[in-house]
């Protein structure tokens, strides 16, 4: 008997009489990831139920939008800290591309660094492998950084608990409010930089005499920002953030 | 009309010589219906689009390697664009002159013409060096140079709000009255890699998609900060597995606000973030989308297929066409469900 897939999103509506299984615990085949996912809701429903979905009378119910909407957002409202079981539910979550750093709440630093490569970044590098005949050793380092991963995520998935603490006293403070010094982290690889630009702080390089943006101002406005009351688009209290505080 | 041009099943056109290789962005001219697309293949190639969706090629440049970004200029008279030979390159389609006009240490991932409307044009460019530049056209030094924390993977632009996602999920607001200080940079609301990143047409804020099959949703405006919110789309149940996909490009409309999502699941979806209602899916495409544009008054959209690179290099078999699909804009695709 094939399995109901709307028992799986709780959405079946036959219960005890439906001709489909529903799965009570039975272990599923792959693992406990997937089942968590379906049963979350956040599945794209096949192309049959997009009609309804998209239907002008669907209106004010709980649009399959707003149940897409991510209770962790935003970082204000819940409650503050990592938990261990978010963890887990967080990195059990896999995208399909594997080479990812992971984040595990929002707003908030990564608790996985130093493993983003970007697909373009991959396609590259095999397209000048190719071109020296270093394939074998292209695809050989592939998956050794596939590989690295797993284990990475395999260890966190073991120790939630501690990754879970460690990554507060870090980072958590239960602020979501951007912070001058959210990021800095030990073993990132990248280097900040000096800060500003290059050419200082005050007295805009853009500006100093015969500038390129004409007279006054910079180009890049019409002379201050396009709106709000005076002052920066961007409201009251913008805080400027400064690389380099935590290198 | 070719007939062969015409989707049957989704109804938009496909353009006339599309691209030979995976395309790895679209922009329409802010002016007419011109597109130009960056391309795999080290091309740039820019079309004129008729009315009835029919394309004509109009102009193409070079770069010496795979070109992974292009914009055009606020006036419509320029297009740019960067590659892998880390320069960054420009065509003046009223002469048909091509210069060098941006140069980094690595890849130019990401360009934007990001200029108010009627300055002069500036186009800025992020790279995997990490660095983000400024160019004013007549000076081959940048006029401005920011230090990113990570690799650039994602940029936008609409002026005043310009912002840069990069590797390791960090993304950086710049308010372009203070170009090379940046606003604010923030960790992003979303768990695995950025993908795309695209202003509001509202300008207070942008919208944020991953590998994850996620966007987030986020206001610059301290003010505003409460209204972000994140929701997951191009996920697909085959059975009991979830198949994750990748948010590969989001597109703002230019009048509504409303946006594009569209992924390697083969499909685009139309977005209400306002009243957070899904508006008009689109899917099964034909193969994964790559990037996409509106056009200027927001009754085109065009759309790359091609391989993404999702699977890797075993991936890569060559059985996903490469092209780009223009489709007509409906009201049912972009007209809000708010007020």
């Amino acid at each position: 008997m094939p399995v109901c897939q709307y028992f799986l999103q709780g959405k079946c509506s036959f219960g005890n009489r439906c001709r489909n299984e529903h799965p009570q615990s039975r272990p599923s085949a792959f693992g406990q990831s997937a089942s968590q996912n379906i049963i979350q809701g956040g599945s794209t429903p096949t192309s049959n139920r997009f009609s309804t979905f998209s239907s002008p009378g669907f209106g004010n119910q709980t649009s399959s939008f707003s149940s897409f909407a991510s209770k962790g957002a935003p970082a204000a409202k819940e409650s503050s800290g990592l938990s261990a079981d978010a963890l887990s539910r967080g990195i059990s979550d896999r995208p399909m591309w594997k080479l990812s750093c992971f984040g595990p709440m929002y707003n908030k630093p990564n608790i996985m660094n130093g493993t983003d490569i970007s697909p373009e970044e991959m396609r590259m590098d095999y397209m000048q492998a190719a071109s020296s005949n270093q394939l074998d050793a292209c695809e050989r380092k592939y998956q050794q950084l596939e590989s690295e991963v797993e284990s990475m995520i395999s260890d966190i998935k073991r120790n939630t608990e501690k990754y879970a603490k460690d990554w507060e006293l870090q980072h958590g403070d239960g602020d979501s409010k951007p912070k001058e010094s959210g990021f800095g982290q030990t073993n990132t690889k990248s280097a900040f930089g000096s800060g500003s630009s290059a050419f200082g702080s005050s007295g805009s390089a853009f500006g100093s005499g015969g500038s390129a943006f004409g007279a006054g101002g910079s180009a890049f406005g019409t002379g201050g920002s396009a709106f709000g009351t005076g002052g920066s688009a961007f409201g009251a209290g913008a805080k400027s953030v400064t690389f380099g505080q935590d290198t | 009309m070719d007939p062969n041009q015409f989707n049957q099943a989704t109804g938009d056109m496909e353009i006339s010589q599309p691209p030979t290789d995976s395309v790895s962005e679209v922009a329409f001219s802010p002016k007419a219906n011109f597109l130009a697309a960056s391309s795999w293949d080290n091309e740039v190639r820019i079309w004129e689009i008729q009315n009835n969706g029919t394309s004509v090629g109009k102009a193409a440049f070079s770069h010496q390697g795979p070109a992974l970004c292009c914009a055009w200029s606020q006036d419509g008279t320029k297009v740019a664009s960067g590659g892998i030979d880390k320069a960054g390159r420009m065509m003046d389609i009223g002469t048909g002159q091509t210069s060098q006009i941006a140069q980094h240490d690595a890849a130019i991932r990401c360009i934007k013409f990001v200029e108010a409307e009627n300055a002069s044009p500036i186009v800025a460019t992020a790279g995997w060096d990490k660095m983000l530049k400024y160019w004013d056209l007549r000076q081959q030094s940048p006029i401005g140079t920011v230090n990113l924390p990570e690799r650039a993977y994602a940029m936008d632009c609409n002026n005043p709000l310009l912002v840069v996602a990069t590797a390791e999920r960090k993304v950086v607001v710049f308010d372009m009255a203070n170009p090379t200080t940046p606003f604010e940079t923030v960790d992003s609301p979303l768990k695995w890699q950025t993908r795309t990143v695209s202003c509001f047409t509202k300008k207070d804020g942008y919208a944020i998609g991953s590998i994850e099959g996620r966007v987030g949703i986020q206001y610059v405006d301290q003010k505003q900060k409460e209204k972000a919110f994140s929701f997951k789309c191009h996920r697909v149940n085959k059975g009991l597995e979830a198949y994750v996909h990748s948010v590969n490009s989001i597109s703002h409309h230019p009048g509504y606000g409303t946006f594009a999502t569209a992924s390697n699941d083969g499909s685009f979806i139309f977005w209400d973030k306002d009243a957070r209602q899904k508006l008009n899916p689109h899917p099964d495409v034909g193969g994964p989308i790559l990037s996409t544009a509106f056009n200027g008054d927001g009754s085109l959209f065009a759309y790359a297929l091609g391989y993404d690179w999702a699977q890797g290099y075993k991936g890569n078999t060559g059985s996903i066409k490469n092209t780009i699909m223009l489709h007509a804009v409906t009201e049912q695709d972009v007209k809000p469900k708010s007020k």
